[in-house]
């Protein structure tokens, strides 16, 4: 049981209990296999199972339009012939908040003017949306990567490997996020850039992927170390080393696909979390910079306007509520369908 | 049992040394020096050397380090003739800012966090246990998938956004609770609970959701197993066998994620401190952070280290108590 | 399955959407600069007895007793008086020691100079402004009772030249001990230092003279600020006397929690007879550290019973503003200009042509960095150096943009060239919603603009070094007392250019301003006033070293049972001298 000193930390309920990681879908024998699709791989079960999964289907849709608007962001912008930082300061009152009807909402500004800046918020979410989706996946990607190579290796490799694995991975637990990152930043920015240089927009963006990564890797490393020491002992394992293979056939060629399945659903639940935590970036201004349009900080920014302009609040909010709910709808049917064994 | 816990504490022992020596490494770096920042509006050079004298840091960080810890383990003195400081063991720096002993502060600030965490700790395990166990007793039913909606939205809300529309529901727009204070339980009860109650129902609301799914998709799998079988064919009561043998068996992943949660949290409230105007660690770390108050940052970060490597153990000791199945080596 | 979940949290937004309405937004919605224009500064010493005589006169319908809360977003930096020197602060540390002069207001606009501990403004003994004498009034005492004497002034001075207490202003240790650093020969009284410095002298308990090399008709001002506060040698307690001054004033400090609440509690040894300035009505005070500008906003504007008694120096974030100009909570609204006016800075060093100079007045748009932070109500676009709540102010405007900014006259300055700037500001979510109107504005208007963003604790210090990096950057100042005398020098006198810690942000350094200044310093103090802002408008004219941006407005709330709450002209922010709890 190595795996109860190692508790999983995911945020978004991954089940936590060992046991039932060790399943992979490889060595799953369903207990009930129906008849109409007798003979199919375990990858198309689990393909059929999400299809057949309305909540599955929904999220999955709600996802794609959101990334799509993501995209289409430059053609928003031709069809409205607005800029995201155009700034319609004449269409604010003294108080710099929009003129007209619920935030300023009118033909020309389908989602009506951020007060203050007067910028179009149609335009600042679309385009912000691109930027912090781009944060979201990339970071996503990165830590899964970097816990794929770090627990495979110290799955594989046991002994004093291991335990200084396991030993950096609790650290990275024990280190505050938040201080690591509010110190960092500043420090990486001054060191790359002359004080007459600005750090470009994408810079900052790159910063905050590389720390994201830096302290998210660790529970896909430990998931997949789980994995791999239950895993290495088996007999394909052993067959395929009995055979001469090399350590890295074993690794990438043997392990490797046995386990991805878990990695995904990883994967698609790490994403929402960073959206979220992007956001909570902007709070101690450490954020995506101006004049960079980026969800996060819209969200910040805009919090304060609840009572005054509800619907400077309402657009962005909601926007990363549907969005993160999605991910988690996603990333719950897409465990449900890979793993038979969990009945929902 | 006594060698396992020797061994995790030496383990974590040198986690929160090399935790410390990477904090101090990290705001070593900073480009500013928080000397400048004490010094104020009309500081000369001679003024910042002195500042830096004072706060000791014109040594070598390697000295800075030693002195550091030595602090830790006999105390330190700083600055020199009449303007001397004493900060007794455990000395984990001096805030010249606040001019009293860091220990000092983190004993002012932590009861504050540790009431808002622990609260809120209570609401969501007993809250989302409940729903949870609720729901695998029922699957299926309307009540199953309604409890697990709201706890999937309650998921994907963020404290800054739920805190914030309750603070304008029920404290600036009715005025049906205060706006959140600490008052120390010791001195009212009563107050404590009151001022504490926004972040407790928020925290408490947004987390239980995970606990929610948690524990239903844990009952739904312990239900199913042969020794809750065994249980009922035996003819044991309903009550017995769910409360009794699945609870226990189910609750032990919740435990470890709880422990952990609480560990985590008690270091990161930061968001739900500043939400709620409540000076707690979180806020004392930003704030020590902005002002480059070195010595707060460095034992804060500890603090919240402890609390997590602490949390860790616990989490497996209790583990050993709860389900028979485990064994500590 | 999850349609319910998703529906009910928009619910709860909804909600919030009701409270809000949904009222249309009308230019009308914010003119909040009616009267506060008109109001133009007074400022004057007085040497008339009535005026220097205890006890303050009484404010009508006000009543004794009471705690009053004051709402804050930070703790205070320094209570100690020898490194207090920010206006909140001040107004705090006038709570619980006197100086020798204080400000007399009664909230109509008069502002007049009078003695506080000390009879009357002090006396010029020769006529040339170089001796300064002061005469204690009988019977103070402090918190345990004991006499307060001239020597404890003397003392109090002296402590200000500690290095390890020089957050505090000054102007008095510079003029004791001219040329060079201000303590350079002398540090205090701490370590076997002498227990004066050089040119103060006590010649009996209730006399205190300061003899100065050079004439500073100033010093009626300068004894105002806390480095005149009294502190007895015996109760100094050096850096820890900030978490507890020993009281001469009304209060006295009852508990201090840095960073979470600061209380004052009556000082029964405080005689109102002998202070013309306060009243002291409120029973105690009670300082709340910590909150963010929204709650304290939010919390005034609900205006539950808890926070009735309870005003706030933080100015109302743009976001609740709106909500704040009708109704009962406009009633509570208190407004104003203060002294301080913000500029964008222009590095003269590095920006050196003169059209580009004058081409960044034209291409700044004031009225989209005032909308940035809460437009009229932040403050009234600017085109001069000094406050108009500077002593003999006038308007002028060299330029003539309008508050927009003039797109032909900007390009045409520059002749085709695109000069590329650096634009410094510090990290704030305000600062940087205003500079990047300002950078938005100046890229449209042919500037290539490069924006840098600084850590708001540190910004000062960035761009207070001489060889900073940066071409522009936007930097506030308020004057230390209602004359041009503390605006001029400090920002414009090239020859207190330092390695660090400067105040002269633009790096003016000509010598025919420095020469002005010199000559307008050593006129009497009657006089002073026209000149400066006649030198305000040459360097304006021929150095043009900044772009005035805004005149920075007071826009705080109160609570429905605060009285008597308001602007002080001398410190731009809710007076508390003569505030009381209504009952």
């Amino acid at each position: 049981m190595s795996d109860t000193s190692h508790p999983t930390l995911n945020r978004a309920g991954e089940s936590p209990d060992p046991m039932a990681e060790v399943n992979s879908p490889v060595d799953v024998i369903p207990v009930h296999r129906r008849r109409e699709i007798v003979g199919r791989s375990p990858g198309q079960l689990a393909w059929l199972r999400l299809k057949r999964d309305r909540t599955a289907l929904a999220s999955a849709v709600t996802l794609v339009v959101a990334v799509c608007v993501a995209l289409a962001a430059p053609a928003i912008q031709w069809l409205t012939g607005i800029d995201p930082t155009d700034k319609f300061v004449d269409q604010l009152n003294d108080f710099g908040m929009p003129l007209g009807y619920a935030g300023g909402i009118s033909s020309d500004h389908l989602l009506g003017l951020e007060p203050g800046s007067g910028r179009d918020i149609l335009l600042q979410l679309v385009y912000g949306l691109r930027t912090s989706l781009f944060i979201a996946f990339v970071s996503a990607v990165l830590a899964s990567v970097v816990g794929v190579a770090v627990g495979i290796v110290a799955g594989y490799a046991r002994g004093w490997l291991d335990s200084v694995v396991s030993w950096v991975i609790d650290v990275t637990l024990a280190f505050p996020f938040l201080i690591f990152a509010l110190a960092v930043i500043p420090i990486v920015e001054d060191r790359f850039f002359t004080a007459r240089e600005a750090p470009p927009p994408s810079f900052r963006i790159a910063l905050i992927i590389a720390t994201f990564g830096l302290f998210s890797w660790t529970y896909t490393a430990r998931l997949v170390r789980g994995q791999v020491i239950s895993l290495r002992e088996r007999e394909f394992v052993e067959a395929a080393r009995a055979a001469g293979a090399g350590t890295g056939h074993l690794l990438l060629r043997q392990l490797l696909p046995n386990i991805w399945a878990p990695i995904l659903v990883t994967l698609s639940l790490n994403v929402p979390q960073f959206i979220a935590v992007e956001a909570a970036l902007a709070f101690v201004n450490i954020g995506v910079t101006e004049p960079t349009p980026d969800l996060g900080r819209m969200i910040y920014n805009s919090i304060g306007y609840v009572a005054s302009d509800p619907y400077y609040t309402l657009f962005p909010g909601l926007t990363i509520f549907v969005l993160v709910l999605a991910f988690n709808l996603f990333g719950d049917a897409l465990r449900d369908a890979l793993d038979p064994r969990s009945a929902r | 049992m006594l060698r396992f816990i020797v061994r995790r504490l030496l383990v974590a022992a040198v986690t929160l040394a090399v935790i410390s020596l990477v904090t101090f490494g990290l705001f070593f770096a900073v480009p500013s020096s928080p000397a400048k920042v004490m010094c104020g509006k009309n500081c000369t050079a001679a003024d910042i050397a002195q500042v830096e004298e004072r706060l000791g840091i014109r040594d070598p960080l390697p000295e800075q380090y030693v002195a550091f810890v030595r602090g830790i383990a006999v105390g330190r003195t700083f600055g020199e003739g009449d303007f001397r400081r004493e900060c007794p063991a455990p000395c984990l720096g001096y805030s010249f800012r606040n001019d009293q002993p860091v220990t000092e502060i983190v004993a002012q600030r932590a009861p504050v966090t540790i009431s808002i965490v622990g609260g809120a700790a209570v609401v969501w395990i007993l809250l989302g246990v409940s729903l949870g166990m609720v729901s695998a007793l029922r699957q299926g039913t309307v009540f199953d998938r309604m409890a697990i909606g709201v706890s999937l939205a309650g998921a994907s809300m963020q404290v800054y956004f739920f805190g914030l529309i309750l603070l304008y529901v029920l404290v600036y727009s009715t005025g049906l609770l205060p706006f959140p204070s600490y008052t120390p339980l010791t001195e009212h009860p009563g107050r404590w609970a009151l001022g504490l109650l926004l972040p407790w129902m928020t925290l408490g609301f947004l987390n239980s959701a995970l606990y929610a799914r948690l524990a239903r998709a844990q009952m739904v799998e312990t239900l199913s197993e042969d020794f809750v079988r065994t249980a009922r064919a035996k003819g044991l009561p309903r009550r017995q066998v769910y409360g009794r043998h699945a609870l226990r068996a189910a609750i032990t992943p919740i435990v470890t994620i709880a422990g952990l949660d609480v560990g985590t949290a008690l270091g990161g409230t930061f968001i739900t401190e500043t939400i709620f105007g409540l000076q707690g660690l979180g806020k004392a770390t930003v704030e020590a952070v902005q002002f480059l108050n070195l010595p707060v940052v460095m034992a804060t970060v500890l603090l919240a280290a402890i609390f997590i490597v602490v949390a860790n153990i616990v989490v497996d000791l209790l583990y050993a108590v709860i389900d028979p199945r485990v064994r500590l080596s | 399955m999850h349609r319910r979940a998703r529906r009910l949290s928009i619910g709860v937004l909804s909600v919030a959407l009701l409270a809000a309405g949904c009222t249309r937004t009308g230019e009308d919605g914010g003119t909040g600069s009616e009267n506060e224009e008109a109001k133009t500064q007074t400022g004057s010493i007085s040497y008339q007895a009535d005026d220097n005589q205890g006890p303050a006169a009484a404010v009508e319908g006000a009543t004794k007793g009471g705690i009053l809360t004051v709402l804050r977003d930070f703790d205070f930096e320094h209570l100690d008086p020898a490194r207090n020197y920010v206006s909140n602060q001040l107004l705090t540390g006038g709570l619980l020691y006197r100086s020798l002069t204080g400000y007399k207001e009664n909230g109509t606009g008069e502002l007049l100079l009078v003695g506080d501990l000390a009879r009357d403004p002090g006396k010029d003994v020769n006529g040339d402004c170089r001796v300064w004498e002061f005469t204690l009034r009988d019977g103070l005492t402090y918190e345990d009772g004991s006499p307060i004497t001239s020597k404890d002034v003397a003392y109090g001075v002296a402590r200000s030249f500690a290095p390890q207490l020089n957050e505090g202003p000054h102007y008095i240790q510079q003029w004791l001990y001219p040329g060079g650093e201000y303590n350079a020969r002398y540090q205090g009284p701490y370590d076997g230092g002498k227990p004066a410095p050089d040119g103060v002298e006590t010649p009996d308990d209730k006399t205190i003279r300061f003899t100065f090399a050079d004439p500073h008709c100033d010093m009626p001002y300068a004894a105002a600020m806390p480095t005149t506060a009294p502190v007895p040698a015996a109760k100094d307690t050096k850096t820890n006397y900030d978490l507890r001054p020993f009281s001469s004033g009304p209060y006295k400090v009852k508990s201090y929690q840095r960073d979470v609440a600061l209380e004052l509690e009556r000082n029964p040894n405080w005689d109102p007879d002998s202070d013309p300035l306060r009243t002291a009505y409120p029973d105690g005070f009670r300082f709340t550290f910590g909150l963010e500008g929204a709650q304290i906003a939010e919390r005034l504007v609900a205006d539950a019973p808890a926070d009735q008694a309870a005003f706030t120096w933080t100015d109302v974030p743009p976001a609740v503003l709106s909500r704040t100009t009708s109704g009962p909570v406009a009633e509570r609204v208190v407004k104003g200009p203060t002294q301080y006016v913000w500029v964008l800075n222009i590095n003269t060093q590095r920006v050196v042509d003169l059209n580009i100079r004058k081409a960044l007045n034209y291409a700044v748009d004031k009225d989209a960095t005032l909308k940035a932070i809460g437009g009229r109500a932040a403050g009234t676009p600017a085109t001069t150096l000094m406050s108009p709540t500077t002593a003999g102010w006038q308007e002028y405007d060299v330029f003539g943009a309008p508050p927009g900014g003039d797109s032909a006259k900007a390009k045409e300055l520059l002749g085709g060239q695109t000069p590329e700037l650096v634009l410094a500001h510090a990290n704030t979510e305000l600062r940087t919603q205003q500079a990047e109107a300002v950078r938005k504005s100046l890229t449209e208007r042919g500037f290539k603009i490069i924006m840098k963003s600084i850590e708001s604790s540190g910004y000062y210090d960035e761009v207070g070094r001489k060889n900073n990096p940066y071409d522009l950057y936007l930097g506030g100042w308020g004057a230390d007392w209602p004359t041009g005398s503390t605006v001029i020098p400090p920002l414009y006198d090239g020859r207190g250019i330092g390695p660090e810690g400067n105040q002269n942000l633009s790096y003016l350094n000509d010598p025919g301003i420095s020469a002005e200044i010199d000559r307008v310093r050593k006129l009497p103090a009657a006089e002073q006033d026209a000149e400066w802002i006649k030198l305000d408008e040459k360097i304006m004219r021929d150095l043009v070293p900044v772009v005035p941006l805004y005149y920075d407005a007071a826009y705080v709330l109160r609570g429905s049972k605060v009285g008597n709450a308001f602007l002080s002209d001398a410190f731009g922010a809710i007076q508390v001298n003569n505030i009381y709890v209504k009952q």
